[in-house]
């Protein structure tokens, strides 16, 4: 599977975090680490029973994603 | 006391009714001759005849400037209005291999350590998105106690009071050592425990860059 297919597989949402963790809770957009780990299991890492996304590998997958945009669009 | 002998004709009133007319710019009627050409005293909104407006057969128009307002503001912030404030534009550069440079700041996080050295960089063909030292789960919650309790905590998981937000606080204890260790590790806090009101991505009020990596990924799966 592609990274663009990955990426593709990855479901964008829309959240706000806990009042506890954020008193002022504006509407944030991200991911859901859980289920990015499904998909993209090394992008997630956890730190002591936490999981947080790795933008660093998701970073790797927007640049091979990009990379296959611009050869589908040079091929069309 | 009573106006009404204003209204009631003959020379006086006629002339003392017409003369508050003049200096009311038509706003009242005293003289009973209606308002006749006080709308050209109003060079703002252009008058009835648009006279006093621009070279433009339009005069001011409030619904105009709100819609370019809005417009404008929506497509560079995207708190507000849109539903995809960045995501087609980053597709777009992408697609098109021009370089975007969209502004990454929050205008919720307060944090200066980790907004610091930041500011505008580019998310358009060189991708230097982890270009700032940033630690979403510092930069997003440096101010909050449960996490500070966590963070100024050397390990002792129960100090605040257990559970996801003391493995949280205590995670970024951790992670504050990883970002001494190695300060260009770029993650973010995306524990769906974490999480409240959760539902598919439409709009955002924080323009960060998980946000934009969020739009993109968006726009990939609503073109395909």
């Amino acid at each position: 599977m592609t990274a663009l297919e990955k990426l593709k597989q990855l479901e964008p949402i829309q959240f706000r975090y806990k009042k506890e963790l954020d008193p002022t809770q504006p509407l944030r957009a991200g991911f859901s680490a859980q289920q990015v780990q499904q998909v993209i299991p090394e992008a997630v890492m956890e730190v002591d029973g936490v999981l947080m996304l790795d933008m660093n590998v998701l970073k790797n997958y927007l640049r091979l994603a990009r990379e296959e945009l611009l050869d589908n669009a040079s091929k069309s | 006391m009573s106006w009404d002998w204003l209204k009631q004709g003959g020379p006086v009133s006629d002339a003392v009714g017409g003369g508050i007319d003049f200096f009311t710019a038509g706003l009242t009627d005293f003289d009973g001759r209606g308002k006749g050409d006080s709308n050209l005293f109003n060079p703002m909104f252009g008058g009835s005849d648009q006279k006093w407006g621009p070279e433009s057969s339009k005069g001011f128009d409030f619904l105009d400037a709100y819609d370019a307002f809005k417009g404008g503001y929506s497509s560079t912030m995207g708190a507000m209005g849109g539903s995809s404030p960045s995501g087609s534009s980053f597709l777009n550069a992408y697609t098109s291999g021009k370089s975007q440079t969209p502004t990454t700041s929050s205008p919720v996080s307060t944090s200066s350590a980790f907004t610091a050295g930041g500011g505008t960089h580019t998310l358009g063909d060189s991708f230097l998105i982890n270009e700032k030292p940033a630690f979403y789960a510092f930069k997003d919650n440096v101010q909050y106690p449960a996490v500070q309790q966590g963070s100024g905590s050397s390990g002792s998981s129960g100090s605040s009071g257990g559970g996801i937000l003391g493995k949280i606080g205590q995670a970024v204890g951790i992670a504050g050592g990883l970002k001494a260790a190695f300060p260009l590790t770029f993650a973010g806090l995306c524990d769906i425990r974490t999480k409240t009101d959760i539902s598919p991505l439409e709009t955002t009020e924080v323009n960060d860059d998980l946000a934009q990596v969020a739009f993109f990924v968006k726009e990939l799966r609503d073109c395909s």
